[in-house]
């Protein structure tokens, strides 16, 4: 062999054996399933001490129920109870399938509040007569009060136009409701565009930060969550309708509109979900998610567990009944102060 | 006597664009423990310039592959490297047809890798993109095939870098991080026990022929290559990556 060969012989033999390099996936018995999952979440989660939750005592508790020969199924219930200790609606489990389960933490975050909404009364009574523009239900109310139902803020991002286009129909009104009850969130951004409406400069609404270390409060310094003003600022005063299903993006537009000048927020505590979720899989292919993002109000105070209104309003079946929901009417009364 | 001979006697650049595809194999553990696999394909350019006392290279590639397995990857791997690097003969044995041997290499690169949005189309994982200036050694070997064909092949390894890369991406759409505060997090100086890159290139031009060019004669034909690059980072999170590229170029 020459040996100018040589060299070019030991290149090939460097060449393809990426799949040696990055090894195959390690076993998917229970047990490593189980460590995967207690290890990244305490690795990434940000709220242990915010909800004083002792993620190694619940490791001990839960690690000691797993068995190798248990089930998928016993697998699959066992890792949401040691989730749902984390009380947090953006925590998940799920398993593709089959069989397709799913564990959330959502639905229970409702138990022992009050619903303080009801859909029909919104739509005979605040929204008849009235338009809809992209996502929002308008309808400007006879003392001259714009009344906008939002109900989600998913979807995808908004367009811009959509949101000036229903800013041009409120111009010249008294006041805004913006009602995100039962708005479970989407995208952060489509809360952005619509504080962006409320705002005459750049504006600082709130600050984020994530888990940079082993410990609970191993975090990144606070970044802040910045907004800039879009066309010209509404003029009127502006009320937040919430509720406890307004939670995730409608939470937090109510935490940042909060913090404005002109800003009431008005009906019961929302359901929080200030961290915005990312996720990963399993060995076994089941993928979670989990809250991975701090997220402050503009005194660098979370509000993950919820934000307490402004004025506390609640609607009952008796107010259903007559066909009035106190807790808009409050929000007019606000924006008319 | 053929151009080869000509390009190796008097240095001229030659410069190649083409396609590539072939595998890769990537282990993200701050997204997940296993290992995920792509079809990469992508463009890749090349420059390569002799040098009195070595060599100067130009890479710039986009790579695109679709994921499996795709339940947390909802979207696909994608991509870019721009590296530029000078290689410093150490020691060579050149004879009229051929140079071969061990070069301290210096470059730079700049690379961006796109995140992996997961449910609410948050990032979770190793992504956005490194700044790195590095010196390492380099094993090159270059040998004349006939008058119209070129085998060259190359591989590297940086022994130290100063880097400046981005860490795991979480954070959302509107609270997204300015680039200067997460780049600031990891500017570091890494050995190569903490962040290992081989690459390596053999590469076959053929078909090589002068031609006029607006400044002067240049080499035309084709190149056929196989590259390949591994990759493990420990800091900021644990990553493996590998793959190898067949590629076919136009040389120009």
């Amino acid at each position: 062999m020459k040996k100018s060969l040589r060299p070019l012989l030991l290149l090939l033999a460097l060449t393809g054996c990426e799949r040696l390099l990055v090894p195959p996936d390690r076993a998917a018995a229970p047990g490593a399933v189980f460590e995967t999952l207690w290890r990244s979440v305490g690795e990434k989660y940000p709220y242990f001490t915010l909800k004083a939750v002792d993620w190694n005592a619940v490791g001990r508790r839960y690690r000691a129920q797993v068995r190798p020969e248990m089930t998928r199924d016993e697998l699959f219930t066992l890792l949401s109870r040691m989730l749902s200790e984390l009380q947090d609606g953006h925590v998940n489990l799920t398993n593709p399938g089959p069989p397709v389960r799913n564990f959330s933490f959502y639905d229970s975050l409702q138990r022992r509040f009050p619903v303080n909404y009801n859909d029909s009364l919104v739509r005979v009574r605040y929204l008849a007569g009235g338009r809809t523009i992209g996502p929002f239900g308008l309808r400007v109310l006879p003392d001259n009060v714009a009344y906008v139902r939002c109900a989600s803020f998913s979807g995808g991002r908004w367009k811009p136009e959509t949101v000036d286009e229903l800013f041009e129909a409120v111009a010249g009104t008294k006041g805004v409701i913006f009602d995100v009850r039962h708005n479970g969130g989407g995208e952060v951004d489509n809360a952005a565009l619509l504080i962006g409406r409320l705002i005459a400069e750049t504006t600082t609404v709130g600050y984020a930060r994530t888990r940079n270390g082993p410990q609970p409060d191993d975090f990144t310094a606070w970044v802040p969550n910045v907004v800039k003003p879009r066309g010209t600022p509404y003029a009127g005063r502006v009320a937040v309708v919430v509720n406890r299903r307004s939670y995730s993006a409608a939470h937090l537009f109510a935490v940042f509109a909060a913090g404005l000048p002109r800003v009431t927020v008005v009906g019961g505590r929302t359901g929080g979900g200030s961290g915005a979720p990312a996720g990963g899989e399993l060995p076994n292919g089941w993928t979670y998610r989990y809250s991975a993002l701090d997220i402050a109000d503009v005194r660098y105070v979370s509000q993950e567990n919820g934000l307490n209104p402004d004025v506390l309003e609640t609607l009952t079946p008796a107010d259903v009944r007559a066909g009035r929901d106190p807790i808009i009417e409050r929000a007019r009364a606000e924006v008319l102060r | 006597m053929g151009l080869v001979l000509k390009t190796l006697a008097q240095p001229a650049p030659v410069r190649s664009l083409g396609v590539e595809a072939g595998s890769l194999v990537f282990r993200d553990e701050f997204l997940s423990p296993l290992r995920y696999a792509a079809l990469p394909v992508g463009l890749t350019f090349q420059g390569f310039e002799s040098k009195k006392q070595g060599a100067a290279n130009t890479e710039c590639s986009v790579l695109y592959g679709i994921t499996s397995p795709r339940r947390t990857l909802r979207y696909d791997v994608v991509g870019a490297l721009n590296r530029y690097e000078r290689l410093f003969r150490l020691h060579h044995s050149q004879r009229a047809t051929t140079w071969w041997g061990p070069a301290l290499s210096v470059g730079g690169l700049v690379r961006l890798r796109r995140p992996y949005p997961v449910g609410d189309g948050v990032g979770n994982n190793f992504a956005g993109g490194d700044v790195s200036l590095g010196l390492g050694l380099a094993l090159r070997g270059e040998r004349r095939l006939g008058d119209r064909a070129l085998l060259r092949g190359q591989a590297h390894l940086p022994l130290v870098e100063g880097l400046l890369s981005a860490g795991p991406v979480h954070p959302p759409q509107v609270f997204r991080p300015r680039v200067g505060e997460v780049f600031r997090t990891y500017a570091s100086v890494q050995p190569v026990w903490n962040r290992l890159q081989v690459q390596s290139r053999l590469s076959l031009d053929f078909g090589l022929r002068e031609a006029a060019g607006r400044r002067g004669p240049r080499t035309r034909g084709w190149r056929a290559s196989y590259a390949f690059a591994f990759q493990r980072f420990e800091k900021p999170v644990a990553v493996r990556l590998g793959y190898s590229l067949l590629g076919l170029a136009r040389v120009f």
